[in-house]
């Protein structure tokens, strides 16, 4: 089996050059640094990016590509299932996408602020952005929708928004979406890299539903049945009981103290939810840097490797965009969840923890 | 006409006020050998500045009246020829409008359209779970009456939510089950307290619910509520029926607005387009592009008639070091074209490079006619080309010519239709002497191979690469080496020992490569050492696998004839009647089969044994402005 890999398996490491640096991103933001482009060589960034440091719209977007370069690479090592598998996970930015331009015409923006705020995902996008620009309003975006892999999604999404007209639902029926649909690919795996592969995605299960049933119960007031209804499928730690037992207590700390260890451990404490997401990225970042290393099986580093790559990527986009705003270094750490990298850094149990309860 | 290469091309930079871009443009495309590039002349003095304002909107408006005429199903042709002004922007922006107006009146029929089908279907459904309730005879509004305590619904939800639905709902202590499913849709009925009813009705829309709600008229006996559904149906298909009457009349009532919409967009394109390439600054522009220097007067004179001699025209050749980026423009002769298109497929032929359109034409038809030859079989190709339709019919040449050759190879070879005893042989029948026709056949491949030699040697000299010309594998030195392991096998065959000359000539000939490649490199000693040896290596092998492969075309010969005389054979053990048919019907599966294999066998040659050698195909396709739908 692994023979079979051994192509992917040599290209995550030729791509992995940049984790032997853990403190890449916390040296990205010192202002001191006056040319940080040794650190974006190191930190896996082609020469182009040091030009880019004024233009943090044009980086991001460069940073999207080069993401998109690896995953490319990373699929060319792939077959058959796996590679149906990673291009579904890749569908998120078709979603993304999506969900923009149903807002742009649902609030009437321009036409040319939404075009340059879609991303670009090549030939693996199944509608191309223009023909969702195309679209004049929602109704005519939903009859494109029906046309393209999103029937089913077009069809519980109008029926949604013509008696709510409420775009947030609509959004989190997108997201939910797009978890069921990645796992019914994962459906289709080879069982023992299914075996494998079903600790680390369910982590990733837990991290989502976890922010937003706090999201949606204390932000913004939701229903019980509605907010369980809207979760996506249950992940590795916070099953079906688990998820029943948080909807029915009503504050924060109620909560966080109904969860199990390897979560409670991690997010205790934290009172605010952008505090929580970045403790709980920060602990599947340590999980997945774990498992990357060690794992023998070359299909869970690949599912790691994009993880970790696109978490990366996205901390150094708002390290450039927070240093080219001129902000304070601990705002900036912040925004980026490097302040919990920290205090995880002087307590890194929690990998082990995972490890052996996995 | 036979054309040799690409017809040779001039650089041009358009100095002209820039209020006269719109009309150039229009003037530019109506001429159709201007192919733009972005314009990057004096970029300081006058940087790239597009129209964005009017690409915008006419690649809306496009849009837009793509949308009209797909929903429509309207074909429409705009007529650009009595248009002789580039649509102003105010005049584009107002056509955009009512192009949005238009679409927003189609756009709302087809809601309408989307939402009768919709109807229409979930009737069809609930005339299906009726049937679940056919048997029972028993008025169904009892099932829908209101009940003090209870609160009970009957609806469908799609099958995927059922579970997730249940659990949701087992919150507020509702109950759901389901009782019947079709085709994803799932039949379900909910009970719960009636007081927590107004905390399920969010979740219910989140999942689709979908009450079964049953008029009041239909609270009644299935068989009633059959009729009723039915008529309801009838009602809605009347209502389809409707609207696609209307949507029908919509593309009569607006065929003249969209064919002179088609018309004026057609015209605002050239500008749309050229607009992106412009360079300007305050009323002076700049435009660049290509164009064939046989069309220079042309160009001249078209903008001397709109321009009359307020412009500067600068043109130059092409640089030695642009080669690469200036587009290629054949114009071939009609028979010639679908073997160009074939050529196409590889590749499209650099500036300057040796165009092998007819060379490929004249050594496929040959190949073919070697490989097929037959009489009867030739002359089926040629009759089966007049049954071409559509765009095919461009592809007649190819199989009259394919047709002929074999009819010709035919009356070499002796063959009419298998039969090799009714029209005498001008040579002879392939399997007379095998031998004989795999000699020719390597030495046809000898010649080939040579020729293709030869035309790299000539492409690399004209790119100014002269060093690859003179020394590389596929330059001089590759042929000289081949021409020294002709000799070597030549010797070894006929004398049974090697001379020194051919020794001599491939050896030197291989060390000349060797030190190409060496000096060619800039990669480190020990992966250069490695990379040249195995090039070296490949370009031996190289010559010899390509030369033997040309015995294919012997052996297809013969193959040929061995195929036949299999269905003779098959055939002689029927009586008359039969051994026709099977006459006729082998002769039918060798036509098809065997030829559809030969013409491949003779593509896969002329690619890999020819065009490989020599051909880059890398060039850029000539792209020039033109008018959309012009005459």
């Amino acid at each position: 089996m692994q023979a079979k890999h051994a192509y992917l398996n040599t290209r995550l490491n030729l791509l992995s050059g940049w984790m032997k640096r853990t403190d890449l991103n916390r040296q990205l933001i010192r202002k001191a640094d006056a040319r940080p482009d040794d650190l974006l060589s190191q930190a896996g960034l082609p020469q182009i990016f040091s030009g880019l440091l004024s233009q943090p719209d044009e980086f991001d977007r460069q940073l999207h590509q080069l993401f998109l370069h690896e995953v490319t690479l990373l699929l060319r090592a792939t077959t058959g299932a796996l590679r149906e598998f990673v291009i579904q996970w890749l569908r998120q930015y078709e979603l993304l996408n999506i969900k923009t331009v149903l807002r742009a015409r649902a609030y009437g923006e321009p036409i040319d602020s939404t075009r340059i705020t879609l991303l670009d995902i090549g030939g693996y996008a199944s509608l191309s952005a223009e023909t969702l620009l195309a679209a004049e309003d929602v109704n005519e975006i939903f009859r494109v929708l029906e046309h393209y892999n999103y029937a089913g999604l077009a069809q519980k999404a109008r029926r949604n928004y013509q008696e709510q007209q409420n775009i947030f639902d609509l959004e989190a029926m997108i997201d939910r979406q797009y978890f069921v649909d990645l796992m019914q690919h994962f459906q289709f795996l080879d069982p023992a890299h299914k075996k494998a592969l079903q600790p680390l995605l369910g982590m990733q299960l837990d991290r989502v539903n976890l922010l937003w049933l706090l999201r949606y119960r204390l932000n913004y007031g939701m229903d019980t049945s509605h907010i369980y209804y809207l979760l996506a499928p249950t992940g590795r730690w916070l099953d079906k009981a688990v998820l029943m037992t948080l909807l029915h207590q009503d504050t924060m700390e109620e909560m966080l103290q109904q969860l199990p260890p390897a979560w409670h451990k991690t997010v205790a404490g934290k009172q605010q939810l952008t505090r929580l997401e970045n403790a709980a990225d920060q602990l599947l970042q340590n999980y997945y840097m774990g498992l990357f290393r060690r794992s023998p099986d070359s299909v869970v580093r690949l599912v790691c490797y994009l993880w970790l790559r696109q978490h990366q990527l996205k901390q150094v986009a708002i390290i450039i965009k927070g240093r080219e705003l001129g902000l304070e270094s601990s705002m900036i750490s912040d925004a980026a969840g490097l302040e919990d990298q920290d205090q995880a850094g002087s307590n890194p149990g929690g990998e082990l923890n995972l490890a052996r309860a996995g | 006409m036979i054309r040799l290469r690409p017809e040779r091309m001039r650089h041009i930079t358009l100095y002209l006020v820039r209020e006269s871009v719109p009309d150039v443009s229009l003037h530019l495309a109506r001429f159709g050998w201007f192919n733009p590039i972005p314009s990057n002349a004096d970029s300081e003095v006058l940087p790239s500045r597009p129209d964005s304002e009017y690409q915008n909107t006419y690649a809306r408006a496009r849009k837009r009246l793509d949308k009209i005429l797909h929903f429509t199903h309207l074909s429409v042709h705009g007529e650009t020829d009595a248009i002789d002004q580039m649509l102003p922007l105010p005049e584009l922006q107002d056509l955009d409008e009512r192009l949005g107006e238009l679409w927003q009146h189609c756009s709302r029929l087809e809601e309408q359209q989307r939402k009768v089908s919709e109807e229409l279907r979930h009737t069809g459904q609930l005339q299906n779970t009726l049937q679940e309730y056919r048997a029972l005879n028993i008025d169904l509004g009892r099932l829908q009456q209101p009940h003090t305590f209870l609160d009970i619904r009957l609806g469908t939800v799609p099958l995927s939510e059922v579970n997730k639905l249940r659990d949701a709902l087992s919150l507020n202590n509702y109950l759901l089950t389901l009782f019947r499913y079709q085709e994803n849709q799932a039949h379900v009925v909910i009970a719960g307290d009636r007081e927590q009813a107004g905390n399920i009705a969010r979740v219910l829309e989140a999942a689709s619910f979908r009450t079964t709600s049953l008029p009041a008229e239909f609270h009644d006996y299935p068989e009633r509520l059959q009729q009723q559904l039915s008529s309801a149906l009838e009602e809605l298909q009347e209502e389809q029926q409707q609207l696609k009457k209307r949507v029908r009349q919509t593309a009569q009532d607006n065929r003249d607005v969209l064919e002179q919409a088609q018309a004026q967009l057609n015209i605002a394109e050239a500008y749309a387009e050229l607009s992106g390439q412009l360079a300007s600054s305050g009323a002076l522009g700049s435009l660049q592009g290509w164009v064939p220097r046989a069309r220079l007067a042309g160009l001249r004179s078209t903008l001397m008639d709109v321009l009359g001699d307020r412009f500067v025209l600068a043109v130059r050749a092409p640089r030695l070091e642009e080669r690469s980026r200036v587009p290629s423009y054949t114009e071939h002769a009609a028979f010639l074209r679908p073997f160009a298109g074939l050529v196409k497929n590889y590749g499209v032929p650099r500036y300057g490079e040796f165009d092998p359109t007819w060379l490929f034409a004249l050594s496929y038809i040959l190949m073919f006619g070697m490989m097929f030859g037959d009489i009867g079989h030739g002359l089926m190709i040629m009759l089966g080309s007049l049954l071409l339709r559509g765009k095919l019919t461009s592809y007649r040449p190819f199989f009259v010519a394919i047709g002929l050759s074999s009819s010709l190879f035919g009356f070499v070879y002796g063959s009419l239709f298998g039969f090799e005893e009714i029209i005498p042989a001008w040579w002879m029948s392939p399997l007379h002497d095998p031998v004989l026709m795999l000699t020719v056949a390597l030495g046809w491949g000898i010649g080939f191979i040579m020729l293709m030699v030869l035309l790299s040697i000539r492409n690399h000299w004209i790119d100014g690469d002269y060093r690859a010309a003179l020394f590389s594998g596929h330059g001089a030195a590759g042929l000289l080496l081949y021409g020294g392991l002709l000799l070597l096998g030549w010797q070894g065959f006929s004398q049974g020992e090697v001379g020194a000359a051919g020794a001599g000539l491939a050896g030197l000939s291989l060390l000349a490569i060797l030190v190409h490649g060496w000096v060619s490199s800039s990669s480190s000693r020990g992966e250069r050492t490695l990379v040249i040896l195995i090039e070296a290596f490949e370009t031996v092998i190289g010559y010899f696998s390509n030369t033997l492969s040309f015995l294919r075309v012997a052996a297809f010969s013969i193959n040929h004839v061995a195929l036949i005389v299999a269905v003779f054979t098959v055939a002689n053990m029927f009586d008359s009647t039969g051994q026709w048919i099977t006459i006729v019907l082998g002769n039918l599966f060798v036509l098809v089969l065997e030829g559809a294999i030969v013409a491949i066998q003779v593509l896969r040659l002329e690619y890999y044994e020819g065009f490989s050698r020599f051909y880059r195909g890398d060039g850029q396709a000539f792209r020039p402005l033109v008018l959309r739908d012009a005459g």
